[in-house]
């Protein structure tokens, strides 16, 4: 009968299921241990160490980003110990990996914070995490950092906050003057394809305002859905009657191959020239053929520039770091074709950044962080080994950077710079104020 | 400034509304039918977000502006209050659902899960249990919603959709879903095992996870709590054969819930 299905005899005491929780809920908590820590060597550094707290994601969504942070905040961090430290004090990494999820991202960050007792925090690639973060720092009075990816602009447009800080041209501040070239050089009407999810439409949204401040226009707009295989369709529809003069292209991660050799296949590259799409730490670094003719921004070439020798140790670095790594990350990266490009680049100079601000601001720890946040905001640096692209200056009231930016072609293996742009040429990112 | 017992109200009437549309799909479906619906409904709703993306953020979320008004003054970055509020939540949803499943009610509804013909045979009706259910985890759902919000000060994307609804489920079947304390140790088994290993391992988290899951699954299918009660249950028979000078075999042939253990004699239900 029901009763016997049901009835008291076929469960145990409460309490037995309550002890039993009990005892495995702490016996989770005795096994709980501290994170992966790194710091490089350094027999000079000897004061009190300083942690930096690093969200390094390490999913499959962003295994690109992360990887080229994990390897460029090593060098970094190894960089600063081997030269003695932050005045005598050693710095510490301590890395966190939310895997592209961004409640884990904030719940690593308040870890990270309150049980690590990391000094300052670093990272996070989706704009998601990054915001996430941003809203917390300001909670826990910390200074934040992002480092590769956090392309949203409200990180420093709408969100900003006196804690936060970004170093990288990020949404207008690229779009703006890419299309200012692209329409002096080749005409007003672009076609634009785009991953039809919210990426993708805020990618269109800001090609619209670029077009719009540069005098030119979208006269084609093409979505295509996410994970889309067949191409075809969408990338047949693109002009190639002279009804526009060039074609943008914002898609992302595998439905970038698949639009990029259909459009090969359909040889537009010889018909239009193509924008968008650049570096070669994206495509572990090679590019491959369909590419050929792209035009993008970075502030960062993918290969060392001969002529500028800081770039050059930069990169020689960088493969030395890279065989200290781990084999998945190595593997993720291209093994010896790996290179920095613009993802390591940005994570590379959150670091460098933090440490000419630590060093000026004599920071040693977290009680520092008012004085941290005033070096942060009027940081300005020529090029340099710690800004080995180009010269670097933070805006001081929504704490947005600006930096030496590329415009280049890809020419095969090569990018062939078409124009340089200094960092004060760089548009504002909008009127935030970090308070 | 919000009102905070305004604002857990209305979270409780919008979680509210949306278990009624789930609830009129457990009156009308079943079986397979009933999960592709849920599952579709879920994935509609993780794109109502990019709708109204203006309002809701879209893909970058949306911050919870004064969260320590709307916490009962309670910040969850500073002391302990919050998680004693948090503690003592949990506490009232467990005491209440013992106490349902304890009561006439609550063994009507098991007794529906394992054998809803046969429940609606004796006269029970069948569908008003099923609606009430799904009310009442509707509730508990609103519920950690509004706590998460609290807690975190910040609302996501993400939290909608498959991904997060799947490990729900994950988190329950791993803890064991016969008992009330199987899913609240599963979740945090589970959390502790990816923060842990998020802080640990390089790349490899997500794998090490997986694999936990299968060892879950292939030598534990009743969950931690189901495995860990069958073990005690063998336990108390072999004491007990040995008292009684009786055969394992025989005792464990007349013990019901132990078939699935040892591949044995199927499950006695009168």
């Amino acid at each position: 009968m029901i009763e016997n299905a049901v009835g008291p005899s076929a469960r145990p005491p409460w309490w037995r299921t309550a002890a039993l929780a009990v005892a495995g809920l702490l016996a989770v908590a005795a096994c709980g241990g501290g994170a992966t820590q790194s710091g490089g060597g350094s027999q000079e550094a000897n004061g009190s160490p300083i942690t930096i707290g690093v969200l390094d994601d390490q999913a499959p969504l962003t295994a690109v980003e992360g990887a080229e942070m994990r390897v460029n905040t090593d060098l970094a961090v190894a960089q600063i110990n081997s030269s003695g430290g932050i005045h005598g004090h050693k710095v510490n990494v301590v890395f966190a990996d939310p895997q592209a999820d961004p409640s884990k991202a904030v719940a690593l960050a308040q870890q990270l914070v309150q049980q690590n007792n990391v000094d300052v925090l670093v990272g996070a690639v989706l704009s998601s995490e990054c915001l996430g973060v941003e809203n917390l720092v300001a909670r826990l009075q910390i200074v934040y950092v992002s480092s590769t990816g956090c392309a949203s602009e409200d990180f420093t447009a709408k969100q900003c906050n006196q804690y936060s800080f970004r170093l990288t041209p990020q949404g207008q501040q690229v779009n703006i003057p890419l299309s200012s070239y692209i329409v002096k050089q080749y005409g007003t009407k672009w076609s634009i394809i785009y991953p039809d999810y919210a990426f993708g439409q805020s990618q269109l949204a800001a090609y619209k305002v670029g077009m719009q401040a540069a005098g030119g226009a979208l006269a084609q707009i093409i979505p295509i859905p996410q994970n889309e295989t067949n191409m075809t369709p969408y990338i047949s529809k693109i002009s190639t009657d002279g009804s526009v003069n060039g074609l943008i292209n914002t898609e992302v991660g595998a439905d970038l191959v698949r639009a990029s050799t259909t459009i090969a296949q359909f040889n537009l590259n010889a018909k239009l020239p193509i924008v968008g799409v650049f570096g070669k730490e994206r495509f572990a670094g090679v590019y491959p053929p369909s590419l050929t003719g792209d035009i993008g921004q970075s502030p960062e070439l993918s290969d060392a520039a001969k002529e500028n020798s800081f770039d050059v140790a930069y990169h020689t670095a960088f493969k030395g770091q890279l065989g200290k790594e781990d084999p998945a990350i190595i593997n993720t990266l291209g093994n010896d074709k790996a290179v920095p490009g613009d993802l390591g680049y940005e994570a590379y100079t959150a670091i460098t950044a933090l440490k000419l601000a630590m060093l000026s601001s004599n920071f040693t720890g977290k009680s520092d962080t008012s004085k941290l946040i005033s070096a942060m905001s009027k940081l300005k640096a020529k090029q340099s080994a710690d800004f080995p692209g180009g010269d670097f200056q933070m805006n001081a009231s929504d704490h947005q950077g600006a930096t030496t930016t590329y415009i280049a072609k890809i020419n095969g293996q090569q990018e062939d710079v078409l124009a340089t742009i200094a960092p004060d040429k760089l548009p504002p990112i909008g009127t935030c104020q970090a308070k | 400034m919000l009102n905070p017992v305004l604002l857990m109200l209305s979270a409780f009437a919008a979680g509210l509304l949306v278990s009624m549309l789930f609830a009129v799909y457990a009156v009308v479906s079943t079986g397979l039918e009933y999960l592709l619906l849920t599952l579709l409904t879920t994935s509609a709703f993780a794109a109502v977000p990019f709708l109204f993306a203006n309002v809701t953020g879209g893909e970058n979320g949306l911050p919870v502006k004064g969260v320590v008004d709307i916490s009962f003054g309670l910040d969850p970055l500073v002391g302990n209050g919050f998680y004693w509020l948090l503690c003592a939540i949990t506490v009232f949803w467990c005491v209440l659902s013992w106490y349902l499943l304890a009561s006439r009610s609550g063994r009507v509804m098991i007794a529906i899960g394992r054998n809803p013909i046969r429940a609606a045979a004796m006269g029970y009706s069948v569908r008003a249990y099923q609606v009430a259910v799904t009310l009442y985890s509707g509730a508990i759902a609103a519920c950690g919603g509004w706590l998460y919000a609290l807690a975190h000060a910040f609302v996501f994307q993400d939290l909608l959709g498959l991904a997060n609804s799947v490990n729900f489920v994950l988190y329950s079947l791993v803890g064991g879903v016969d008992t009330i304390v199987g899913p609240l140790l599963g979740t945090a088994g589970l959390r502790f095992l990816s923060e842990y290993l998020g802080t640990t391992q390089s790349t490899q988290t997500q794998l090490y996870i997986g694999l936990a899951l299968l060892v879950v699954v292939y030598f534990l299918p009743a969950g931690v709590v189901g495995g860990a009660r069958q073990l005690w249950h063998l336990r108390h028979l072999v004491r007990s054969r040995s008292q009684a000078d009786e055969p394992l075999s025989a005792a464990l042939a007349r013990e019901a819930g132990l078939d699935t253990l040892l591949g044995g004699a199927d499950e006695q239900t009168g």
